[in-house]
């Protein structure tokens, strides 16, 4: 530990996750300072504080002078998420057009197989619908009715609203009101006009309008968007209120920044106002923390992979700026929301083998043993054989390491289990797991490479970035097979800490959508001075935040598409000033088509349109610099560190027992390097180097494993 | 009952439907085509290679799906997912089905293998090839629904195929939508397409696409889909030629080989737990023409014989109008109604199942037309023969071991309620809008669990109804409501059918809008298993306009012009349940009222329970529920014929002697051989050589007397058709229930081995 010097300003960054809430401050002197506290589940503010305690303590000042001298605080909350997976969000009531309150029951009559694994999409009689987010009895439909115009067919029955609203209020215990009109998009008015009731009159209650939480076309999805918005309001609010101001009583003075879903932080005050911007927001620091990684490496593509005990979470990032979506599914919820796109599937160290019955074939998942019972080498006794339990018969795992040794793993049982499912096809316990592994990374590796190659790239231009618990155990194997660059373990030995890095450094980012319609034949001034206003609109947004000092960066997209592909987009970077030529956005939009489709299958006679404008803007140049300064310390002198012990691990793409050479990772520095086959066991995880390749610690503390660096061949 | 297979019938698709030889006959192979043997001993690959392969292969058909969606723009297909990718064996057999229109993938099957059998030699089948074909006779349920079949080849030899079926808004035809309803024979409909090789080595036919396009009201939606479905193609056979590159086609080849089996094998084992017999269902149409009032009978049944199936549809009568299907139709409706009920545990890899099923069709038929009936209504016709197979197999399933049991599932739709409208907006602009919230759906009552509300369809698994707003933003309608439809006496049972929806529109900022085709069924005709009530009824209803009165509507009539003011009302049914209503837990009746899906007269009346109120809600009153269904026993007692036959030499059967065959029937061995027992009361109903029913106390009631739900108020065929309830003349269970038109025997529905 060394202590800071007087004039240094530190930006923190805090995650909370289930059972640890991690902490990360870096330093204008370009140090960085991370520590861990269990999160107090009851009052999770009072972790944050015994968070800054714990922090202040490694630093080598006191708490409350570390708040005065932090620049920025920021932190990622999983609240949202957890309110809505245990439905123990606020009283919600919805305010609906006359006869079309049933829409969010109704579902589209999709919502049984909305992110229900294929293996159950055949399967009916296994199916179910989610449990409701609204209790039938607090859906209230008024009258009133718009056109797709944003024209009045029915207007407001004023008094039938006040009625109602009045009526809800007094039910006793609701505190949140939804109200989500048909075509709000087109015209706010009515919405704003009920919502102006509400605040006016029972100021207590919650409020959010669909038109402004999630102003897209299509009633379901933005009547979800802005239910589940006012469902997380109330306690989305509090939580965030009462952490601001705890954080001011122990001598913060900055702005309280929140981390959202769609990347980059926002204003504590902003999400309060659309919590629904922060749901679902866990895999995305990780995803952010490594694209502001990638930005110091020098690595403009990345694929990120988060490889845990259920799922594997994966993100884009392509140019500097991980890929976005606009649509999310929470417990079989779909809605409507800007988002970093994660594509999430099962397959992690939890991931349970079977034989089919009907092919004496192996078969991985999608069923997860979970932590409890977990896999049978956590010795709860669920004989489960896992993908965990077959890197320990391999040896890729060392049970006596797992969670830097606080857990013991349960050899033997791990044996057995995978010894139960080899039996069957005359296969051996080695052999087994063997192919569970190959079948596993091969799983990834196919699943990556279709997401890449889906959306027009090529991996090969890409770097993988692994980290999770099963993550750095296999990527040497799956990232090999999908052809990328390198493999960058982010963080190293603190990898576990990547979230937090990721809301200390995120820049603050903010969306901007305009829906209009501009067909690419006729671009012209209009759409040129739309694209002007729209970078305008975000200057002047940004301008507004307190908190966030430097320039601001605005980035702009047409989103483009044939005429009436509605489910359908391609996003074309448009120049803020300048003319837009109407040729070469079709020349861009029909040459991506092409490529992803197929030679010829643009050759049609539809429109091309532009339908939609989107900007990105962010500020961060501070903290550009200050990650920067991260890289600049001392250190970086190659040295070959002493393995602990050497142990025979059987390798699975070599399919033989090799003498390995084992590293203890937490005393890896800067500058080191080591040659696979190794093993090198960290805190949370392990880092598998296959035996052609290389591992060497960067300054920033990442292990980066380099292909094909030892004697052999390539395989 | 299955009948024997008459082999002097010509199967061409010329003069009736097209049924391959087995194994498909490629005339000129190999010197014209070449298919790869590589190495089918599937058993003998590497169980891990296995697993990548298929893994990768559900991958690739699973994209293939995802890019029609993105590249289509006709909103039947960009959002209701009216589309079905598929990968297929080098011979035309179905190895993988997509989530989406199930019976649309053994009607590529019988595309593929028309093209195999007939171009090989000829027009030539070569790498860089793609076919287009919506000819009925062949291989699709009506001329909206078109393939687009692509080869793929290694190294010179056919390896696989895939493909893709989409339905278009519009592919001509004497009505918007291309479904016609008056048509009276072929030449009243749009014009089919034998297979045409639309892509010719890679480059498009552009003679034979304007050929294609030319038939079109809607010619650049046309032109849209049919490029997505091209790009559809490309990016799956990519995929698979990627495949083959990183394990080698000879082990891509051998697993595809291996998945065949394991359908196979998955379909033999669920058989082998289900005793022998033959398994039939009964279901009417009518209005055979706009105006007509007869009443049609189609036939199902399925023979369960040691592990094969046969489906035969003896008993359906002579084609007639606008109503039958053909034999492509029949052959891919049953297949999914099996594939429903049996084969839901491959994640859509289970083509091999098919392999242990026969189809014998008389031809002529009703479900198996002769050229040149008219085929384009298949669309919504197809559930004649899905709903009935659905009952069928759900009966079988009844007699299965504990585990099949559990996974029989009722009846979700005889009959797809469309409605299409057509015309001009008020900017001139001409639509033609199909209105498939049908998708909405609602899955009917399984064995052990009701019916999911508003669940979808089961044979759509990844289909989606689209937003009003979707809809309010293509086409010149606004809708003033779409609602959940209440729990009444469609669809209850023991466990009862999910409830479906109603919606009212009008026409908004239109020119000139006319209502082309709609449904408002006379009599409902979605049957319920095991004693549940029928599913309800279509309707479609038009008020308001210049008169501003209740404007009559037919089953399906001529077109109706729309005028302002005018509100056309609609639903989806709820589904078929499944047993007797008066078993249902009175608990379960209790939270469907305290949801609001169901009133304290219809848990009284339908289901016999009480319901008093307690706190806010309601509550059960057990003792008055008793009291109540003890009542409503006697009164079915009193109701009813007595049995047919009396008075069998044995009078009861004792649990441990008897199997089940159904929620309250089972089969056991008396002194004079098999004999039927009431499951709940263990009296015998008579012989087991016998139709159970003959030893039922029955209860007929015309359908036009059971509501609104059930009949058409003023219908001239609900008068003719009666609802038959089937009770154990000691505990007035009910076992059975039929819908029947007039004068018709018994359906023997359950017949053991």
């Amino acid at each position: 530990m060394s202590s800071a010097g007087t004039a240094d300003q530190f930006w923190i960054g805090v995650d909370i996750g289930g059972t640890f809430t991690d902490l990360v401050a870096l330093s204008t002197a370009g140090k960085r300072y991370v520590t861990k506290t269990p999160t107090i589940r009851e009052d999770v503010g009072a972790g944050i504080l015994e968070g800054i305690n714990k922090l202040g303590r490694e630093i080598g000042i006191d708490p409350s002078s570390l708040l005065a001298s932090t620049a920025r605080l920021a932190h990622g909350t999983t609240i949202g998420t957890n309110l809505v997976a245990e439905r123990r969000g606020a009283r919600t009531a919805l305010i609906a057009t006359d006869g079309h309150g049933d829409a969010i029951n109704i579902m589209r009559g999709s919502g049984r197989v909305q992110g229900v694994p294929i293996e159950d999409l055949f399967h009916p009689q296994v199916t179910v619908k989610p449990r409701p987010l609204v209790e039938r009895n607090l859906i209230s439909e008024i009258k009133q009715r718009t056109d797709r115009n944003g024209d009045r067919v029915v207007s407001l029955d004023q008094s039938q609203m006040r009625s109602i609203i009045d009526g809800l209020a007094g039910a006793g215990g609701v505190e949140a009101v939804a109200i989500s009109l048909l075509w709000s998009t087109r015209n706010p008015e009515d919405e704003l006009a009920i919502a102006g009731y509400v605040e006016a009159e029972y100021p207590h209650i919650y409020v959010s309008c669909s038109h402004s939480v999630a102003g897209r076309v299509g009633e379901y999805e933005r009547t979800v968007a802005t239910v589940m918005n006012s469902y997380i309001g109330p306690r989305s609010t509090e939580y965030i209120t009462g952490t601001k101001d705890a954080l001011k009583d122990q001598g913060y003075g900055g702005e309280l920044f929140i981390m959202q879903s769609a990347g980059g932080v926002i204003p504590a005050e902003e999400a309060t106002v659309r919590p629904i911007a922060t749901l679902d927001s866990g895999p995305v620091g990780g995803i952010i923390g490594c694209q502001v990684l990638a930005g110091q490496l020098g690595h403009p593509n990345v694929i990120a992979t988060d490889m845990g005990g259920t799922t594997f979470d994966v993100g884009m990032i392509v140019d500097g700026e991980a890929l976005v979506t606009d649509d999310a599914i929470l417990d079989q919820y779909r809605y409507r929301t800007t988002r970093v796109e994660v594509k999430s599937i099962a397959c992690g160290g939890g991931t349970i083998a079977r034989v089919d019955p009907h092919e004496s074939a192996i078969r991985l998942g999608p069923e997860s043993a979970g932590s409890n019972p977990g896999p049978a080498c956590y010795g709860h006794g669920s004989g489960l054989a896992t993908v965990t339990d077959a890197d320990v018969v391999l040896g890729l795992v060392d049970g006596g390491r797992f969670l830097a040794g606080e857990m013991g793993l349960d050899a033997v049982a791990a044996e057995a289990a995978i010894s139960a499912v080899g039996e069957p096809l005359g296969l051996d316990a080695t052999k087994t797991a063997a192919g569970l592994i190959q079948i596993n990374d091969a799983k990834a590796a196919l699943l990556l490479r279709q997401h890449t190659i889906e959306r027009g790239y090529d991996p090969r231009e890409f770097v993988l970035y692994a980290y999770g618990g099963a993550g750095p155990v296999h990527a040497f194997d799956f990232a090999r097979q999908l052809g990328v660059k390198e493999v960058v373990v982010p963080l190293g030995e603190t990898a576990s800490t990547l979230s937090a890095f990721g809301c200390a450094t995120s820049k603050v980012v903010r969306y901007f959508e305009r829906e209009d319609t501009f067909t690419v034949s006729g671009a012209g001034a209009d759409l040129t001075d739309a694209i002007k206003d729209l970078g305008q609109e975000a200057r002047d947004a940004m301008g507004r935040i307190n908190g966030a000092n430097g320039a601001v960066k605005v980035e702009l997209f047409a989103l483009m598409r044939y005429a009436g592909q509605r489910a359908h987009h391609i996003l074309v970077p448009v120049p803020e000033g300048g003319e837009i030529e109407g040729d070469s956005l079709l020349a861009s939009f029909r040459g991506v088509y092409e490529e992803l489709y197929g030679e010829g299958v643009s050759k049609v006679s539809q429109e091309v349109e532009v339908f939609a404008l989107r900007a990105r803007a962010s500020i961060g140049e501070m903290e550009d610099d200050l990650i920067a300064a991260l890289g600049d310390r001392e250190g970086g002198q190659s040295a070959v560190p002493a393995p602990v012990e050497v142990r025979e691990i059987f390798w699975p793409d070599a399919e033989e027992f090799l003498s390995t050479d084992v590293y203890d990772g937490t005393a890896l520095q800067p500058g080191d390097e080591l040659r696979g086959p190794a093993s090198v066991a960290l805190a949370f995880t392990t880092v598998s180097v296959g035996r052609t390749d290389a591992l060497r610690v960067d300054a920033f503390g990442n292990l980066r494993i380099l292909f094909n660096q030892g004697d052999e061949e390539t395989v | 009952m299955s009948v024997a297979e008459d082999t002097s019938i010509v199967w061409d698709g010329v003069a009736r439907g097209y049924k391959p030889s087995t194994p498909p006959l490629i005339p000129g192979a190999p010197e014209h085509l070449r298919l790869y043997t590589g190495d089918q001993r599937g058993s003998e690959i590497d169980p891990i290679v296995y697993e990548l392969i298929r893994f990768g292969l559900l991958q690739a058909n699973q994209e293939h799906g995802i890019t029609l969606q993105k590249l289509c723009v006709s909103p039947i297909t960009m959002i209701a997912r009216d589309f079905q990718p598929s990968i297929l064996m080098a011979d035309g057999s179905a190895v993988v089905l997509g989530p989406y229109l199930q019976y649309f993938s053994n009607l590529l099957t019988l595309s593929v293998q028309w093209i195999l059998e007939n171009y090989s030699d000829t027009v030539g089948i070569r790498p860089g090839d793609m076919f287009l074909a919506n000819d009925p006779y062949i291989g699709t349920a009506h001329q909206s629904d078109v393939a687009l079949l692509c080869p793929i080849f290694h190294e010179g030899e056919l390896f696989a195929w895939v493909g893709n079926m989409v339905h278009h808004s519009d592919v001509g035809g004497p009505v918007p939508g291309s479904f016609c309803p008056s048509a009276r024979d072929i030449w009243e409909d749009p014009s089919p397409f034998p297979p045409i090789k639309i892509i010719e080595e890679g480059e498009i036919r552009d003679d034979l696409k304007r050929l294609f396009l030319r038939q079109s009201r809607l010619p650049v939606n046309a032109e849209m889909d049919l490029f997505a479905a091209i790009g559809g193609n490309n990016v799956a056979r990519r995929r698979i030629e990627d495949l083959n590159d990183r394990h080698g086609a000879r082990s891509v080849h051998a697993a595809m080989h291996r998945l065949m089996d394991a359908g196979e094998q998955s379909l033999r084992a669920k058989l082998e737990a289900i005793p022998d017999g033959t398994w039939s269902e009964v279901a009417y149409n009518e209005a055979a023409l706009a105006g007509d009032e007869g009443i049609y009978k189609y036939q199902i049944n399925i023979t369960k014989k040691g592990d094969r199936l046969i489906i035969d549809n003896e008993g359906t009568e002579a084609q007639a109008g606008a109503i039958s299907v053909t034999y492509a139709t029949f052959v891919a409706a049953s297949l999914a109604a099996v594939a429903a009920q049996l084969c839901y545990d491959l994640a859509g890899a289970f083509g091999g199942a098919y392999r242990l099923i026969e189809h014998r069709a008389v031809p002529g038929t009703l479900s198996c037309s002769e050229w040149p009936a008219p085929a384009s209504a298949g669309g919504y016709n197809v559930y004649m023969v899905y709903g009935p197979a659905m009952a069928a197999l759900a009966k079988m399933m009844a007699a299965g071991d504990a585990e099949v049991r559990r996974k029989a599932m009722g009846v979700p739709l005889t009959l797809w309620n469309i409605a299409v409208y057509s015309g001009t907006a008020d900017d001139g602009s001409y639509f033609v809008g199909p209105d498939v919230n049908g998708l909405i759906g609602a899955l009917p009552a399984g064995s052990v669990r009701d019916g999911l509300d508003c669940g979808g369809q089961v044979h759509i698994p990844e289909g989606e109804a689209s937003n009003v707003e979707d809809y309010e933003d293509a086409w010149p309608i606004l809708y003033w409501y779409r609602r959940e439809a209440q729990a009444g006496a469609a669809g209850a049972g023991q466990f009862r059918g999910g409830c479906g929806f109603e919606q009212a529109l009008s026409v908004h900022r239109a020119g000139s809008v006319s209502l082309d085709l709609y449904m408002n069924e006379g009599f409902a005709k979605t049957p319920g298993v095991g004693g549940s009530n029928p599913g309800g009824r279509c309707f479609t209803r038009l008020s308001g306009g210049v008169d501003c009165a209740d404007r009559p509507l037919q089953f399906k009539g001529s077109p109706v012009q729309l005028e302002d003011g005018d509100v056309v009302t609609w639903n989806w049914p709820n589904a078929g349940g499944f047993g007797d209503p008066l078993f249902r837990n009175p608990d379960a009746v209790a939270i469907d009222a305290r949801g609001g899906q169901l009133d304290a007269t219809v848990a009284a009346e339908v289901y016999g329970v009480v319901l008093v109120p307690e706190g806010e809600g309601l509550a059960v009153d057990a003792a008055a529920t008793t009291a109540r269904r003890s009542e409503m026993s006697d009164a079915r007692l009193a109701a009813a014929e007595p049995p047919r036959v009396s008075s069998p030499s044995t009078e009861s059967i004792d649990d441990g002697a008897s199997v089940p065959f159904g929620p309250h029937l089972h089969l056991g061995e008396g002194p004079d051989g098999p004999a039927w027992v009431c499951a709940e009361c263990r009296t015998v109903l008579g012989s087991g050589r016998e139709n159970f029913k003959d030893g039922c106390a029955v209860i007929e009631t015309k359908m036009s007397e059971l509501g609104n739900a059930f009949a058409d108020e003023g219908s001239q065929t609900a008068i003719r058709v009666w609802f038959r309830s089937f009770c154990c003349p000691s505990c007035a269970t009910r076992i059975g229930t039929e819908i029947a038109r007039e004068g018709e025997p018994y359906i023997w529905d359950i017949r053991p081995l």
